[in-house]
């Protein structure tokens, strides 16, 4: 099972290995904290691939939006965000934990639905209060 | 050996879909989208060291296809199949190349099938956002390869004493 039929040893090789994937794991995991540390200040809705909506995470807010994939509620509570309520069969997006970070997400994959920290300062449609277009 | 061969597909697809079924009725969530532990790859694993590799790639899309339509959630499918299908491929090229130890073949499996499943969701949702999922998704692969990986190892050091 273990060949030795490369300039290398086996031992060489594995160690090799095992070296990589922890540096690229370690920096990825670096890279992502480094992002979501930043925070922002609004959470964008993607359905689909298209951007349905953003909201301000300075006030706190649930909203319901209502499509042909589904239904979502999600709300925001003291700048951070978390999904309520999805009629998708797992609702497994119910469970995740809240996000605050910087391009932190939640996904409802059942549902194409998305939930985006962004940290651009134009807040786009906070007005939209609860309401469902 | 044409039949052994058959049989030992055949009972192979049986076994990975019974491992299916059994993570499809214990939940195993953890906070976090989609970590499984991937007992079926231990299937596809051993597999490998058993059988031509062609004949492990169809029990692994036969068995993703036929526990998706029994017990799975259809809209995962497209999801399952590449990560499947990278896996696969990842695992199929570092066996054939006798390069690393079965531990490590399954854990570079797992990983793959992570970040497939990452760069459909990309493609589908079209949402970058999905990539903070790396560092968990690379973790819970690493994990989970490395558990599958040591049974594997084991398992295989059965069957090469007793039946081959």
């Amino acid at each position: 099972m273990n060949g030795d039929n490369k300039k290398h040893p086996f031992w060489k090789r594995e160690r090799l290995f095992w070296g990589i994937l922890l540096q690229l794991t370690v920096c990825v995991t670096v890279v992502c904290y480094l992002i979501s540390r930043q925070g922002g200040n609004r959470v964008v809705v993607t359905i689909d691939g298209t951007d349905y909506g953003s909201y301000s995470l300075n006030e706190d807010q649930t909203i319901t939006i209502e499509t042909e994939y589904g239904r979502n509620v999600f709300s925001v509570r003291e700048g951070s965000v978390v999904m309520d309520m999805a009629d998708c069969p797992d609702g497994i997006c119910t469970k995740h934990d809240a996000i605050s970070g910087l391009h932190e997400t939640i996904v409802c994959l059942p549902n194409k639905f998305v939930l985006t920290i962004d940290g651009k300062k134009s807040i786009v449609s906070t007005e939209i209060d609860g309401v469902a277009q | 050996m044409d039949t052994q061969r058959i049989a030992l597909a055949g009972m192979l697809t049986a076994v990975s879909m019974i491992f299916s079924y059994i993570e499809a009725i214990i939940p195993f969530s953890v906070g976090i989208w989609g970590i499984k532990l991937g007992l079926a790859n231990l299937i596809v694993l051993s597999g490998l060291y058993i059988l031509p590799h062609r004949d492990v790639f169809l029990i692994s899309i036969t068995r993703i296809l036929l526990s998706t339509f029994l017990f799975g959630n259809i809209m995962a499918l497209g999801y399952s199949l590449a990560g499947g299908a990278l896996s696969f491929g990842v695992m199929s090229w570092l066996q054939r190349k006798k390069l690393l130890s079965v531990v490590a073949i399954s854990v570079a499996g797992g990983v793959c099938h992570n970040i497939g499943q990452i760069f459909v969701a990309y493609l589908v949702l079209e949402s970058s956002g999905v990539f903070m999922y790396l560092p968990v998704l690379m973790v819970s692969g690493i994990v989970s390869g490395l558990v599958i990986g040591i049974v594997s190892d084991r398992l295989l050091h059965i069957w090469k004493k007793k039946f081959f």
